[in-house]
């Protein structure tokens, strides 16, 4: 479990409100004693007030270690706890982002093969144009024609099939934002320890990851990709064999 | 013969609706998600063809709930997803579906998929 979770922001918040009433009562005690203190004493005329005004300071200032040391404990408390923040955020953010990275790249990767299979597509379809062309009007290649017809529309019904890759892609850019909304989060949650009041609003900018990448209605798959779909159907046909034996 | 096919992408809706056609099954009804196809489906419907991950419902969703219907506990459910883990094809059969085909596919393994559906018994 991270530091960063709401149970740990809500503890540290309250340290955080605690060292602040703390110091605000030692603002106070120092507020009276400075009040207290005489305006410019006369080393020869002290008056009655004056000795009891200083009595007062005195005991006052007896307090006053108990009340730094408490400050000093609540605000050590708080800053351990931000450490543990600091540490736990750094730690998930750079996860989320190398994750974001490679769906990324993924993309990238993905638009390029997809795009060398249409122009493939396309040229082997132009080459069968040019000879359906080439032996137009030949009546011994009737046979042949027939035979390039059918080839011509089996290109253009696989080009078809490799705009497949949009899907793919939106479903890796999903992820990767899905990725970066948990960082946003994460940040918004450190963020909110330093201003409590905001922590009480308190919604990252744009909201949970659960329209995008959350477990419910998630709409990308993980490991959606473009490449290698051979070798995955393989390993559904593999286990389709093994989980229901064919009888 | 009427296929239901649901992709919450209009592209992959419409590659497997060409790719039906193609394969001679002119007749396809079209879904957004799980719970417009639970919504679309009748007895006129003869394959059901679902994406995995859509908003709403799920296709393992939409799998158990057709299972859970008089109407749906015999019809052929072919799953179309980009998720190939082991345990996820697991799940899918168990929520119901019937065969699995791995995105990207070709129209040749969109075929063989739906020709073996329609010739074997529904073991659901």
């Amino acid at each position: 479990m991270d530091g960063t979770g709401p149970a740990s922001g809500n503890r540290t918040a309250e340290l955080l409100y605690d060292s602040e009433a703390t110091l605000r009562l030692v603002g106070r005690e120092l507020e009276a004693l400075r009040d207290l203190a005489p305006a410019a004493p006369q080393e020869d005329a002290l008056t009655a007030a004056q000795l009891a005004a200083e009595a007062e300071v005195g005991s006052a200032l007896e307090g006053l270690p108990h009340l730094l040391q408490r400050a000093s404990l609540e605000i050590g408390s708080a800053l351990r706890s931000l450490r543990e923040c600091r540490q736990a955020l750094k730690h998930s953010a750079l996860d989320q982002l190398q994750v974001t990275h490679a769906k990324l790249r993924e993309v990238t990767s993905a638009t390029e093969v997809a795009t060398i299979d249409i122009m493939d597509g396309l040229d082997r379809a132009q080459q069968l144009v040019d000879e359906l062309e080439a032996t137009d009007g030949d009546p011994a290649a009737a046979e042949r024609r027939g035979v390039l017809r059918t080839e011509l529309r089996n290109e253009m019904f696989a080009v078809t099939g490799f705009l497949q890759f949009q899907d793919l892609t939106t479903q890796q850019l999903e992820h990767a934002a899905s990725a970066l909304l948990e960082v946003e989060e994460r940040l918004a949650q450190l963020a909110s320890l330093f201003d409590p009041r905001q922590a009480m609003l308190g919604e990252p900018a744009s909201g949970s990851v659960d329209g995008a990448g959350g477990a419910a209605g998630q709409t990308f798959a993980p490991d959606a990709a473009y490449g290698s779909a051979t070798a995955r159907q393989d390993v559904v046909e593999s286990v389709l064999r093994t989980a229901r034996p064919k009888g | 013969m009427k296929f239901l096919v649901a992709d919450d992408s209009a592209t992959m809706r419409r590659i497997v609706v060409n790719s039906l056609n193609r394969l001679g099954y002119p007749d396809c009804v079209e879904a957004v998600d799980g719970r417009d196809a639970l919504d679309k489906f009748d007895a006129s419907i003869r394959m059901v063809i679902t994406d995995w991950n859509m908003p709403n419902m799920s296709g393992t969703d939409l799998a158990r709930a057709l299972r859970a219907r008089a109407d749906g506990r015999q019809v052929p459910i072919l799953m179309v997803t980009a998720r190939s883990v082991r345990e996820d094809i697991m799940a899918a059969l168990e929520a119901g579906v019937s065969n699995y085909i791995v995105k990207p596919f070709t129209p040749q393994v969109l075929k063989e998929k739906i020709d073996a559906l329609l010739e074997a018994p529904v073991a659901s």
